[in-house]
Order: C-alpha cells, then structure tokens, then sequence
C-alpha cells in the first residue's frame, strides 16, 4: 500500500526524529518521549496516514488510533459484556489484537470497520467461553430524563433493563448485528465488511434479531 | 396481497431505502405497514439501551494499559511489495531467510536456464554438445518445488520452530558449493533485499 506515502513526504515528515525512522520490523520496543508537536501533527492526520505512519515504525500513531477508537470498541464491548471491568478487559485486548495485527491491515474498510471487525471477533470468542456478567441498571444512569416525570423515568428504565437483558440473549451474530447497526451506525456494508458476511446475510440477521428480540421480550 | 415484504425489504424500509415496487405494496398493505411499525418500535427500544460513558479519567488510563501492554511488541511492518509478491509476507520473520534462500536459488536456477547459450570454442575437432532439457522444464517438474512453494506458503512459525530451525552452518554450506557466477548473483540478490529492509 503506498497511499499515505507521498503525504507523509509531503508534510515534512521525513525528517522524524532517529526512533521514529527506525526502519519497519526493526523497531525496538524502547519506551519514547512523544514529540508535542509530531502528536499533534497526527492527533491531525487521517487514519490511513496513521497507519501508514505506524507501519513505517512510528508507535506514537497507534496511540492517536487508541484515542480515536477507544471509546467506540468499548461499546462494542460493553454492549456483548454487559460490565465495565470485563469490557475494558475486552477492548485492551482488541487494541493489542489491532497492534499486531496492523500491519495485515490492507485498507479495503475503513480502519474503524477493522477495528470492529477485531472487537466483534475478539467478543464472539470470550462470549464463546464466558456467560456475560449482568450489571445492574447502571446503563440508564447518563440517559437524559429531565423531561420525564418519576414513573415514566422508572418505566423507561425497567423497560430498557429487559430490553438489555432480551438482547444479551440473542445468537451472538444477531447480536453484533444490531449492536453495530444501531449503536455504531455502522451500514449494512460495514457490518458485512466487519463480520467477514455479506450484506444480505447482515439484513437477514438484523431482522431475525428484531424478530427474536420481539419473542423474548413478550416472553419476559 | 399474498407477496408481502421480505426481511431485507423490511430492513431496507426501515433505513427508509425500500425500492418503488415494495413501497407500492407497503403502502397498499396493512398487515407489512403494521409490522413495519413494531420493528421500528424494536428498534426504538434497543436505541434507549444506553451504555455507561466512562469518566475522562478511565480512558487516559485505557490508554496507558494499552501502550503498556504493546510496549514489548515491535511495531509490525507492512510486508514489501517484493515479499508479498513472492509470496514471502505470511511467513514468520524467522523462516524469511529460508524462503529468500529459496527464491534465491530459483532465480538462480532460472537465470541459468535463460541464459543465451553460446557455443564454446573447442580446439578439438568433437562435434558440439547439444543443449539438454531446459531447466526451467526440470524445476517446473521438480515434485520438491511444490514442497518448497507449499512450505513457504502455509506453515506457521509456532507450529514448526521446533523441527525447522535451520542448522548452524547450512548456509554456508549451500554458499560453499556455489560457483562464482552463482555467489556473484547471490549476492546481488541479498544486497537488493537487504536494501529494502
């Protein structure tokens, strides 16, 4: 992949400082000292120019890609955990994952359905081997409820509890599939491109979902 | 209406993304209108599922948890052109040199079953050798080359550091039996891979 390349020459990157231009694959694990001004020129940068720039040996772009897709694998995460521990746990995981695995990364996707695609592995197989904790109702603890009155704030909240807790019982692929159409606005394409599907596979699942979801909650 | 809509024309109507002709039928009937609005409904329900934010302080942890834990890796690089070319890029760094020996040795190989035969003076009076087989036939038959090509293709380092470990001294060795055109194009070939290391 060269895309980035020229970018990088362009803005005067090539001069980085000797750790930086370490060349690929010979980078040594040695704690640095980041530059203010290169982190805010990436902190700047588009995610393929980080990943460029990570993949020539600079390790302060991954840092800048942990800070843009933090909090967006957390959710990923918490959404299949239902815990903070256990999904924080999860997308540190993902992130070393996405650290190793970077360098395979072709740029078919965006860098944030890659990730996902990580996350949602990374979820399929500790959801494979692990029943999710259930956290209590903390979830609802940020939603906006000003404008609702006492009851309708205590309905609101028993209804999103079973909700939560009918959709943690979904198949696990039904689940990523709404997860990231609903939580991540993902489209139907990135879903597919993110869960290794295609995209009729993805709006079949969404609808099982619903239509599972539906089930358990009247059964509930 | 017996040809109601089908589950991705239901998805497609809920992205508001439904074609003219089952827009047509959704409008005409009830029963797909109906089930329309449930699932939006659905929809609606798991949206009011909120995860927690995480306070500001949890996330300038996360990252030093993940940069604590990546600290020991090295930055993996993206695999040259000539090595995802050759085939070389899904193989583990420490079987690369076996493989670039490998392509070395066909390169050679096929540099000298190319190579423009000359007839070679003779001062005596025998008729001229006529020319083999062409060697790229023979490697192109080779069953070992297939081996070759199916190692260098599929094997995971963790599976055989074990037994694949080259030995101590095999590249000298195989460096040893080399003639001088043969080293001299080896060489070539090393320095050209070393220059884009």
């Amino acid at each position: 992949m060269r895309y980035g390349q020229d970018a990088i020459r362009l803005a005067g990157w090539g001069a980085l400082r000797p750790a930086s231009r370490m060349k690929a694959g010979m980078t040594k694990p040695e704690v640095a000292v980041p530059d203010p001004t290169r982190m805010a020129v990436l902190s700047e940068a588009d995610d393929r120019t980080l990943v460029d720039a990570f993949r020539s040996g600079e390790r302060e772009a991954f840092d800048v890609i942990v800070v843009r897709h933090r909090r967006g694998v957390y959710q990923i995460c918490y959404r299949f955990v239902s815990n903070h521990e256990d999904a924080s746990d999860l997308a540190q995981d993902v992130f070393v994952r996405a650290f190793k695995g970077l360098a395979n990364f072709k740029g078919d996707a965006s860098l944030a359905t890659w990730l996902y695609r990580v996350a949602v592995n990374a979820c399929l197989n500790r959801v494979g081997t692990k029943k999710p904790r259930s956290a209590p109702l903390e979830a609802a603890a940020d939603v906006d409820t000003r404008t609702l009155s006492p009851l309708d704030e205590v309905l609101r909240g028993e209804r999103a509890e079973r909700v939560r807790r009918a959709i943690d019982q979904l198949p696990a692929k039904q689940r990523a599939t709404l997860m990231l159409r609903i939580y991540q606005d993902c489209s139907h394409q990135e879903i597919a491109a993110a869960m290794g599907s295609t995209v009729g596979a993805v709006k079949a699942n969404f609808f099982h979902a619903l239509g599972n979801l539906r089930r358990l909650l009247k059964s509930s | 209406m017996t040809n109601h809509l089908r589950p991705e024309e239901f998805v497609e109507a809920l992205d508001g993304a439904l074609a003219p002709d089952p827009q047509a039928h959704l409008v005409a009937c009830g029963e797909c209108r109906q089930e329309l609005e449930h699932l939006r409904s659905l929809v609606g329900d798991v949206r009011d599922v909120e995860a927690p934010e995480p306070s500001p302080l949890f996330w300038d942890h996360f990252s030093a948890r993940v940069k604590q834990a990546t600290l020991a890796e090295p930055v993996p690089a993206a695999a040259a052109w000539w090595r995802q070319w050759l085939g070389l890029a899904g193989l583990p760094r420490l079987l690369r040199p076996i493989g670039a020996v490998a392509t070395g040795a066909v390169a050679l190989a096929l540099m000298f079953a190319l190579r423009p035969v000359t007839p070679v003076p003779s001062s005596t009076s025998a008729e001229p050798v006529p020319v083999s087989v062409p060697m790229l036939e023979a490697v192109a038959d080779d069953g070992s080359w297939g081996l070759v090509v199916g190692l260098a293709s599929g094997l995971e380092w963790t599976d055989v550091h074990e037994v694949a470990e080259p030995a101590s001294g095999t590249a000298d060795a195989m460096i040893d039996e080399m003639t001088a055109a043969q080293r001299e194009a080896f060489v070539r070939l090393l320095q050209k891979e070393m220059g884009d290391l």
